[in-house]
């Protein structure tokens, strides 16, 4: 028996090895040799770069001349699927880092935490390396399972508790819906595997236009689409911090990767059943998003509501179903990760204090702590995508793309959904700024969670300077048949 | 690929200026001391690499008529569109870049008594400034774009500490101006075909024509002439002048008028010439309503700070008039006065807010005769209305001669209005002068203000000293602004219909 495949899944390997190791230093044996202080968060960030280090190897081949992927029926890597890998062990190593300071929350399950951590981090690889339908479900189950249970970590909270159950049962609604949504397009496609769907010349069907939708609600309303992105607010304010900011960097990446799989890549042939809907949902997401971002009283929600606002503009990148459009979407998960980072390791700094995030526990806050006001300040701005910020970059090719697709009553939203964004932006920042208010001084984020912040910040300026570079690689990632038949 | 890193630095150094101010500590005054002195090296450094930069292209003035590239790099390739990192001068921009550098320094002089939050303040003084000479130099469309919108949220921010309404104003006039020209790029690009933003590719293409072509012209004339604050998008700029904190009114005043002005000329008319063309009439009618608004506006205000606010509002209407005549004289007249006004805004608007700061009062009538006693102030304000009115051997008077002169030949009874808007202006700034800066003639001035000294005075004289030197130097750098024009009025004219032919037998 050949068994050479075992070879191209080492990288999920290591994953769910590193996880099996975080959670045994949180149980039994574990947990008594260590005492209270557990190294999962070591062991996590050492098995994401063993698992970077073992996909080295795929991106000599499969970005040379000629690549060639490597695929096993339902198991697929190629240029994409390795650009997720790179971005998501990236991602997750910046959550571990900035999550430090918030991992007191879900003591005494520090290990655990972690573990569901790696795993959600292998179903990303699992999901951009998905060749049909099923591995896409699973890998996108394997992403947002871990995540949805990370939220319940928080055991002596009761409220927490409670809302991380309805948390994990939405997630699992969602995931029904998304896959009814591929059953449905496996039953009009004729089969699970995305090649085939993507080769047959299938003829423009209302039951694809539905199963489109489907998978759409399924993927998007994990993220908080509309209508979901008040729940997502919601469940920021009372689930563990690491864990719901977790749920926005790694959930993200899967989410686009089976997106990009399916959508323009399966159905590209019948753009017009889905394109419409999508640009639908992207429409009421770039109003809807940064309303609640005004509604929103407390800094952690209404960067979340920007976040979600920047990703509906990813959505105008599907609409153009080319390769600088995937290309565009690509850039902008990129520019996503490392602000849903910084602003796991600044809120969790603000909690480490004892100080809440609301709008009068933050005013004035730059003559208290001008370093927290000025990190807080520079993290709005970006999540409002303001120029010469790399969000702003994003924004400028999602409405490039919606142009070009034909949608251009979607660039005028976007023009709004903009002025609304800086419009928070103005107000939060003017609330940090703002008349000198008494107070404790807070403590800036600890050692580790500031080499993070550091590290996050630096990339997203340099995101801008390596625009050219990143996007030309992001763009031979975007591989056949992701842009179209 | 060109790369002569001094236009990056000129950028580039206030905005490590501003990252080296962000690590300063601010606890004692010597370390306050510190970050004044900081704040004022990283504006000095570009003032010193421009004073060379103008010094080597100033001296030969056809040199003005292309850009000379600084650098030139790809930055984005193989997607929708080309983009580069490209900077240059030329006789278009390389005089108002030169007078941001200059005109900082003063600023920071003006600002040497800035009691709260140091380092924020400076910091985003200098990221303006960085915004400032980016738009001015950038040679690339899109970077203009981000240069362009880059002071919106600094200024808001800085106006909004002093008036929450007044920052929310700045805020908002200045985000929909930046959209406007961002829809009215995506439109140009999308419908002329082209991939790259480069201005030279852009102005050697066809235009965009048609519906669409007006589209854009109009969006591009919403979006400079909002950030001109010409009327009706004047609000801002007034009440932000009326209530800031007199260095950042000054701060308000140089980052609105020229940027617009510089961008009427190399954006509007060089991109979209043919639909420039099919807006004369109303641009002429604003270019009026503005001038005579503003001057009676200012001159019905009972409030000085409103009626500076006003005044420099009003100057948007002759630069709009000298840039729809489309001659070379007239648009150099444009970009002339724009340069001056760099030195009369913020000159105008220091003597204005120290005046009612000291005395601590709003109104015309509390500040009869308070400044009597203070020559030096006094001095300076008639300097500062001397140059607004384009009074000669001022920097004023150049720009508004040429603008005037050039939209005659085109406009004449135009021209001949935009005079009397200007008599208008004029009598509402002597009401002030008179009424604040000389002791009333009918009582006693009911409070009495101590004259220019300190940071204040030196800041004061810089300006001044800038107006009266260019205004003396006009010959020497005005031959390279009208270079700077050739292009952009040739390229109008080549779209401009061919006078009628007379028909056979008929003699003039």
């Amino acid at each position: 028996m050949n068994l050479a495949f075992i070879q191209d899944f080492i990288p999920i390997g290591v994953l769910v090895l590193g996880a099996a190791g975080c959670s045994w230093l949180d149980l039994g044996q574990g947990r008594r040799r260590w005492g209270g202080d557990s190294p999962s968060r070591w062991v996590a960030l050492a098995a994401l770069l063993v698992a970077f280090l073992a996909s080295i190897g795929f991106w000599h081949s499969s970005f040379g001349p000629t690549p060639p992927d490597v695929e096993h029926g339902s198991f697929l890597i190629d240029r994409f699927a390795l650009f997720f890998y790179a971005a998501g062990l990236a991602a997750a190593g910046a959550v571990v880092i900035c999550g430090t300071d918030s991992e007191a929350e879900v003591a005494p399950h520090i290990g655990v935490y972690h573990a569901l951590l790696l795993m959600a981090t292998a179903g990303i690889l699992f999901t951009a390396s998905a060749a049909d339908l099923i591995s896409l479900a699973v890998g996108l189950a394997l992403t947002t399972l871990p995540l949805a249970i990370a939220q319940g970590l928080n055991k002596t909270n009761l409220v927490a508790l409670r809302t991380a159950t309805r948390s994990l049962s939405i997630a699992a609604a969602l995931l029904a819906v998304f896959v009814a949504g591929e059953a449905i397009v496996a039953g009009v496609g004729g089969s699970t595997t995305l090649r085939v769907i993507a080769q047959r010349s299938l003829p423009l069907d209302p039951a694809l236009a539905v199963a489109a939708l489907l998978v759409m609600v399924g993927a998007l309303g994990q993220l908080g689409v509309f209508p979901f992105g008040g729940w997502r607010s919601f469940e920021l304010d009372r689930v563990p911090l690491g864990a719901g900011l977790a749920r926005t960097a790694l959930l993200s990446l899967a989410v686009v990767a089976a997106l990009l799989r399916l959508l323009p890549g399966a159905l590209g042939s019948v753009a017009p059943d889905w394109t419409v809907t999508l640009g639908v949902l992207a429409a009421l997401t770039l109003i809807g998003a940064p309303i609640l971002a005004l509604r929103q009283r407390r800094l952690l929600g209404a960067v979340q509501q920007l976040l979600i606002a920047q990703l509906a503009f990813g959505l105008l990148d599907l609409l153009d179903i080319s390769r600088s459009g995937t290309a565009a979407m690509l850039y902008l998960l990129l520019t996503l990760v490392p602000l849903a980072a910084a602003t796991l390791a600044l809120a969790g700094a603000l909690r480490g204090s004892g100080e809440e995030d609301t709008q009068a526990a933050l005013r004035g806050l730059w003559a208290r702590t001008p370093w927290m006001a000025g990190m807080l300040a520079v993290l709005v701005v970006a999540a409002a995508g303001l120029p010469p910020l790399a969000g702003f970059f994003v924004r400028l090719f999602s409405v490039e793309a919606a142009l070009r697709a034909g949608f251009g009553w979607l660039v005028v939203l976007a023009l709004v959904s903009s002025l609304l964004g800086i419009g928070v932006a103005y107000r939060w920042v003017m609330v940090l700024f703002d008349a000198r208010v008494d107070g404790p001084e807070l403590v800036l984020p600890g050692r580790v969670a500031l080499v993070g912040v550091a590290l996050c910040g630096a990339s997203f300026l340099g995101f801008v300077v390596v625009l050219g570079p990143l996007l030309g690689v992001a763009a031979r990632a975007a591989v056949p048949p992701l842009f179209g038949p | 690929m060109p790369t002569d890193i001094s236009l990056t630095l000129i950028v580039f150094v206030p905005a490590l200026g501003a990252l080296l101010l962000l690590g300063l500590p601010v606890d004692t005054d010597l370390q306050r001391f510190r970050i004044r002195t900081t704040a004022l090296f990283a504006t000095l450094i570009p003032l010193l690499i421009a004073i060379f930069d103008v010094i080597a292209e100033v001296g030969n003035p056809a040199q003005g008529a292309l850009a000379q590239p600084a650098i030139d790099a790809p930055w984005l390739r193989h997607f929708f569109f080309q983009l580069d990192y490209h900077l240059g001068t030329d006789g278009l921009n390389l005089m108002l870049l030169f007078a941001v550098t200059a005109v900082f320094p003063a600023l920071i002089l003006a600002s040497w008594r800035q009691r709260e939050r140091y380092r924020t303040y400076f910091a985003l003084v200098l990221l303006v400034e960085v915004a400032l000479t980016g738009a001015l130099a950038t040679q690339d469309l899109l970077l203009f774009l981000v240069f362009f919108a880059l002071p919106v949220v600094p200024l808001s921010v800085l106006v909004g500490i002093g008036s929450a309404p007044a920052g929310r104003r700045v805020l908002f006039s200045q985000s929909l101006s930046s959209s406007a020209l961002l829809a009215a790029i995506l439109i140009m690009l999308l419908r002329s075909g082209n991939v790259t933003f480069d201005f030279l590719s852009l102005s050697t293409t066809n235009p965009v024509k048609g519906a669409p072509g007006l589209i854009v012209a109009v969006l591009l004339l919403f979006a400079f002439a909002s950030r001109m604050a010409v009327f009706p998008m004047h609000r801002w700029l007034v009440d932000g002048v009326a209530a800031a904190p007199t260095p950042v009114a000054m701060l308000l005043t140089i980052s609105a008028l020229p940027v617009g002005a510089y961008g009427l000329v190399r954006v509007l008319l060089n991109m979209d010439p043919l639909a420039s063309l099919q807006l004369v009439r109303p641009v002429l009618a604003l270019a009026l309503v503005a001038l005579f608004f503003g001057a009676l506006a200012a001159r019905g205000s009972r409030e000085p700070r409103r009626i500076v606010g006003f005044a420099l509002s009003a100057i948007g209407g002759p630069i709009l008039l000298g840039v729809i005549s489309f001659s070379e004289t007239s648009i150099a007249g444009a970009l002339g006065l724009a340069f001056a006004y760099f030195f009369f805004a913020p000159l105008l608007v220091l003597t204005v807010g120290a005046l009612c700061d000291r005395a601590g009062r709003q109104q015309l009538g509390d500040l009869a005769g308070a400044a009597a006693n203070a020559p030096r102030l006094r001095l300076l304000f008639a300097l500062g209305v001397a140059g607004l009115l384009g009074v000669p051997f001022l920097a004023g008077f150049p720009g508004l001669f040429q603008l005037l002169v050039g939209s005659f030949v085109a406009h004449r009874y135009v021209s001949a209005l935009a005079c009397a808007g200007m008599l208008v202006l004029t009598a509402a700034l002597w009401r002030l002068l008179g009424a604040v800066f000389w002791t009333g003639p009918r009582s006693e001035p009911q409070v009495s203000v101590s004259d220019s000294h300190g940071s204040e005075f030196y800041a004061g004289w810089v300006m001044a000293g800038l107006l009266i030197a260019f205004g003396i130097s006009a010959g020497y750098f005005s031959p390279y602004i009208v270079h700077g024009t050739d292009l952009v009025a040739a390229r109008v004219s080549s779209y401009a219909p061919a006078p009628p032919v007379a028909p056979k037998g008929v003699h003039k």
